[in-house]
């Protein structure tokens, strides 16, 4: 299967934040979610993919070409779509239209005016009158009108309403339908992802806690409960974030263990919200114990 | 080539472009009474065209801010260096078209000036190409320092930056001043007779003067190219 897009120990530090070692790849014709807590390093990422960020190690491929050296070409054959339009608002879609269309060599002009009716946006009207909905279907207008082979979403649902979440979601599941096409996209309402996504690659504090399959995360993680007693010590040592409450516990557990955990304990699968927040959970524990170590 | 066209295009778009038809009528009005004041008035007035320059390229630099154009240059398949490099070929291409049309706007009104009132047509004439490209130059070095300030500081730092170059500037002049005063340094009216007054000489005048802007704007944009270029978008 060809990788339309493979990231390999990307490294990038800020004062207060570091991408560290982030690897995973997005075979072509596939959804990625990108998920993770706000600040886990989702746009951070995005921003090297686009060579917007200027990374200190690691080596991102676009289509087998390099993000840093082949980035002109490399966004020949990319749509992208971040949280807000950046565009000038006073424009109309004709006339950002003639803006766009001369960077691309690909660009259909027939294809842009059907999408544009399709979506249902008006061509004459300035474009800062738009709802967030309708400027997120322009973005996207915008990457099918270039054939971009891949699209790149930055938190696209964030802040829609349900029916326009909706329709972007099936805009997306259209656009991958002939195979050739991918999709990377960051959001933090884990819904999205299990409606659309293929693969997912969770982050936290700038780290790769999973990527693969949606069924491999689906069958990598489960929800542990019970008495606190009847978990012995050196399970509970490969537990993903504990929360004791007055009558038991809860926490995650790596199916790979299951086979330690005994009868009186109840399993359940974990659902991706819930991943996230057991991650987050451990993250903040393995700092405490840090810090405590100090 | 054709991305700098491209770039070009983009700002010309949105500098000049609106969803209505409002800001064409405006325009409209300040052309007609532009051409009014040309006509009836002083044909030197022609150079009030270099107004439209700043025109184009404060709205251009407004927009960029206000909407975040840093994230579209990330988007579009351009390198940052080629963006600020059209922008600072878009100001040159846009005063010398403002000097070209001053010139040609100056020197009809000039013929019809001179067939009202007499006069000596080539005095006229050479006059109003001396000030036409003067005007060219100052402006054309002043929008590039502004160009540089606004992609280097941001627009919310420009202003400052702009105010301490114009007191610097204002303490150079009053020290000039004061050297001419007391008679160190040449009078303005002793420099005005130093100027050539063949026509090889004035040509050349021209060229020289036409050299200086736009090395000071490569030189500004080279050196904004080399401050912004590096930065992360």
């Amino acid at each position: 299967m060809e990788n339309i897009l493979e990231i390999k120990k990307l490294n990038k530090a800020y004062p207060d934040f570091a991408l560290k070692d982030v690897s995973f790849s997005l075979p072509r014709g596939f959804i990625m979610g990108f998920v993770g807590e706000n600040g886990s390093g989702k746009t951070t990422t995005i921003r090297s993919i686009l060579d917007m960020a200027k990374i200190d190690s690691g080596k991102i491929s676009i289509f087998g070409l390099d993000s840093v050296s082949d980035s002109v070409a490399i966004k020949q054959r990319l749509g992208v779509v971040f949280d807000s339009l950046y565009l000038a608002e006073h424009l109309s879609v004709t006339q950002i239209e003639k803006q766009l269309m001369p960077f691309y060599s690909a660009w259909d002009t027939k294809v842009f005016h059907s999408r544009i009716r399709q979506f249902g946006l008006p061509e004459d009207k300035a474009v800062g009158t738009f709802s967030k909905g309708m400027k997120m279907k322009l973005m996207i207008a915008v990457a099918l009108s270039h054939d971009a082979e891949l699209m790149i979403l930055d938190e696209p649902t964030s802040g829609l309403d349900p029916v326009a979440r909706d329709e972007l979601l099936d805009i997306l599941a259209e656009y991958i339908e002939d195979e050739k096409h991918s999709v990377l996209f960051s959001t933090h309402i884990t819904a999205d992802v299990e409606r659309v996504a293929d693969y997912i690659t969770m982050l936290h504090g700038g780290k790769v806690w999973f990527t693969g399959t949606k069924d491999e995360l689906d069958s990598k993680y489960v929800l542990l409960k019970g008495a606190e007693a009847d978990l012995p010590d050196a399970l509970r040592k490969k537990c993903i974030g504990f929360h004791a409450y007055r009558n038991g516990f809860e926490t995650m557990l790596d199916t790979q263990y299951l086979d330690e955990v005994p009868d009186s304990l109840v399993t359940e699968k974990a659902n991706i919200d819930e991943i996230l927040v057991y991650i987050a959970k451990e993250a903040h524990r393995e700092e405490l114990s840090e810090s405590d170590a100090v | 080539m054709k991305n700098y066209l491209n770039l070009m295009r983009f700002d010309l778009i949105t500098a000049v472009c609106s969803a209505g038809n409002r800001p064409a009528a405006a325009a409209l009005l300040i052309a007609a009474a532009y051409l009014i004041l040309v006509f009836l008035g002083v044909p030197l007035i022609s150079i009030a065209l270099y107004i439209g320059g700043i025109l184009l390229i404060a709205p251009l630099q407004s927009a960029a801010e206000k909407y975040n154009f840093n994230k579209l240059y990330g988007i579009l398949p351009v390198q940052m260096r080629t963006v600020i490099q059209a922008r600072f070929l878009l100001i040159a291409v846009s005063m010398l078209f403002c000097e070209l049309a001053a010139f040609l706007i100056g020197a009809v009104s000039e013929m019809l000036h001179i067939y009202r009132f007499e006069g000596d047509f080539a005095v006229g004439i050479g006059s109003l190409l001396t000030y036409c490209v003067m005007m060219f130059a100052f402006m054309l070095a002043a929008l590039s320092f502004v160009e540089a300030a606004h992609w280097i500081y941001g627009q919310a730092n420009e202003m400052k930056v702009m105010i301490y170059t114009f007191a610097g500037i204002v303490a150079v002049a009053l020290i000039f001043g004061l050297l001419m005063h007391v008679h160190i340094l040449p009078s303005f009216a002793q420099l005005g007779k130093l100027l050539p007054e063949s026509a090889g000489g004035k040509l050349a005048l021209y060229a020289v003067l036409h050299l200086i802007a736009a090395g000071i704007c490569a030189a500004f944009c080279a050196g904004t190219v080399r401050k912004v270029a590096p930065r992360e978008l």
